[in-house]
């Protein structure tokens, strides 16, 4: 059975191990060039950073882009590894050898997991080591997409979307259609999660500002948001209606100075940079717990249904 | 003594609200190579599928090989099947099938299959995809005996051969059924290609059993009778009548012979598989046009 999946997988293997190895030497030249130009300019002052960032726009957009390969995976991997052998029939074939159904699909997506995680893996490592001197630069480490890409989120969401892909795949047993729903249910679910679920994994804490002071985030923090609060500690919706005890201002600066002694505040929320590590760990869980849904719910269709 | 290759029982499957097969319930002879005949939709693939495993039977029993199919390797080492579609992996070599046949097998022949595919000229190291059509089918029969099962199910595989091609690989497979402890079931469409290879027939007809025998007892069982024009309400209650040809000045029937006599007058005379088959096929058809 090993041979029969090393035989049967080692194209994409090759393919994505190239990619990888392209990938970690790029990463490599331009993460040590960019640590040693750190390294000159880190005493200077006000100036850390702004050249710096400019200058590695473009290995810093491929960083990025790096936010996609959970989805690549996805279909190159999960959809594929089914919808293939449907297509082909090749399935009727390995069911007819002497090697049980279940045995077939245990190997198989056992192979396929392992390959997610080592690409994926590989893949979030080098993103996380080429970033260590943007995040001690800036340390933007917890916001949405540095999240999403360094460390473990990465690599559960690329189980996700294989095992996703897998199940569309079992389901649906037509590569194109398997492919629609891995893509759109991988973004829509990565979404949902990023914008309505992990801001809630543990309280916010929040900062208050007088109207006109500059906001401080504080360091490493993800900041989830910012409202107003006017006089009575209720939140001001919308633009800023100028309060009628202020109308009478004469110019901007009064007017300012007006509204300032009514009370009104900037409170803005966030969560602190010592979270990271637990909001690392949930996220991970939660997409980990869903690929292993998608793969029990794909898995009891291909060993229940008819071939 | 040794399970029957194939018994089934009341065996049925709907897909939705159709049946595709019902209350099917035949045996097949040890050592045969029984041919699995009947219009398309009549049933064949799924009567197959069902006995190698690969879907559950809506009704009835089915054992192949003294085993009920299951997700056991025992069974799966005792069923060769040959889909419909040949499959294959496309770009894999010949070779590759080999091995892949070798690593899944615990029975496998590596030696004979290596010499079965040479015997036809297949090249190994070729790609399935650079291979023609009879050639993709040697290999697949190959793969299918290779693992040496006791019972070997194929379904439709020489239909899109060409004539060659077609003998070549009935060839293999009598010889395979003569070196070895083989059954084979195997549908066709092509009844000439069956009767000179075929011991055995099982006839479905829109989801129906119509026969299963002994093709020598078929063709010996069954006559043609032919007289100027008269009535066969006689002949109809002694004999089971399959078919009746009328044409203002004869009527020609096709029966099998039951055990009374023959009235007098009627010319009777051999006939081929063919031409029974046919009046099979054809009997089903007509009926369901009256009942509509």
């Amino acid at each position: 059975m090993t041979w029969v999946l090393w035989r049967q997988h080692r194209t994409q293997v090759a393919v994505l191990g190239a990619i990888l190895a392209v990938f970690a030497v790029l990463m490599a030249i331009t993460g040590n060039q960019m640590a040693h130009d750190y390294e000159a300019i880190r005493h200077c002052g006000d100036c850390r950073g702004f050249g710096l960032t400019r200058s590695y726009n473009l290995p810093r957009t491929v960083v990025n882009l790096s936010v996609g390969v959970p989805v690549l995976l996805g279909v190159f991997l999960g959809a594929a590894m089914m919808a293939r052998e449907v297509e082909q029939a090749t399935n009727v074939l390995a069911w007819t050898q002497s090697v049980t159904r279940r045995r077939w699909l245990a190997t198989k997506l056992g192979t396929v997991l392992l390959i997610t995680v080592a690409i994926a893996g590989g893949m979030a490592a080098l993103v996380t080591w080429w970033s260590r001197t943007m995040n001690s630069l800036q340390d933007y480490r917890f916001e949405a997409l540095q999240f999403d890409i360094q460390n473990l989120s990465p690599v559960a969401y690329s189980l996700f979307a294989v095992a996703l892909g897998f199940a569309a795949a079992a389901i649906l047993r037509r590569m194109l259609p398997a492919v629609g729903v891995t893509v759109g249910g991988f973004f829509a679910v990565r979404l949902f999660i990023e914008l309505s679920v992990r801001p809630h994994y543990a309280a916010t804490r929040h900062a208050t500002f007088a109207l006109f002071a500059p906001t401080v985030r504080p360091r490493g923090a993800w900041m989830v948001g910012t409202k107003l609060l006017d006089g009575n500690g209720d939140v001001v919706r919308g633009p800023l209606r100028m309060p009628a005890a202020c109308r009478a201002a004469v110019d901007r600066l009064s007017a300012d100075q007006c509204v300032s002694k009514l009370g009104y505040k900037v409170v803005s929320s966030f969560h602190p940079a010592d979270r990271y590590w637990p909001f690392q760990w949930i996220e991970a869980g939660i997409f980990v717990a869903l690929a292993a849904l998608l793969v029990a719910v794909g898995a009891m269709v291909v060993l229940r249904r008819d071939a | 003594m040794t399970a029957l290759p194939i018994t089934t029982t009341g065996l049925g499957k709907r897909f939705g609200r159709t049946w595709a097969l019902r209350d099917c319930t035949f045996e097949v002879p040890e050592h045969s190579l029984c041919a699995l005949v009947g219009g398309n939709g009549a049933g064949k693939t799924t009567l197959l599928r069902m006995l190698a495993g690969l879907s559950r039977p809506t009704t009835g029993e089915l054992e192949v090989a003294g085993r009920r199919p299951a997700d056991d390797p025992a069974f799966l080492a005792d069923v060769g099947f040959l889909a419909q579609e040949i499959p294959l992996y496309r770009r894999w070599t010949a070779e590759d099938h080999l091995a892949f046949g070798a690593h899944l097998n615990p029975r496998w022949d590596g030696a004979a299959t290596r010499d079965r595919l040479r015997r036809v000229n297949i090249p190994l190291e070729r790609r399935i995809e650079a291979l023609s059509g009879g050639m993709r089918a040697q290999v697949a029969l190959a793969l299918a005996l290779g693992k040496r099962p006791r019972v070997l199910l194929l379904d439709e595989p020489v239909a899109a051969l060409d004539p060659l091609a077609r003998r070549d690989f009935l060839g293999t497979l009598t010889a395979a059924v003569a070196d070895e402890d083989l059954t084979v079931l195997l549908s066709s469409h092509l009844l000439a290609d069956l009767e000179r290879v075929c011991d055995h027939l099982v006839l479905l007809s829109a989801g129906h059993l119509h026969l299963c025998a002994d093709i020598e007892e078929i063709v010996a069982a069954h006559k043609v009778l032919t007289a100027p024009a008269r009535e066969t309400a006689a002949l109809e209650r002694d004999h089971h009548v399959i078919h009746v040809d009328r044409t203002p000045r004869q009527v020609s029937v096709l029966a099998r012979m039951g055990i009374g006599p023959i009235e007098d007058g009627w010319h009777v005379e051999d006939v081929g598989l063919e031409e029974i088959v046919l009046a099979y096929l054809g009997r089903t058809e007509s009926r369901e046009v009256a009942s509509r």
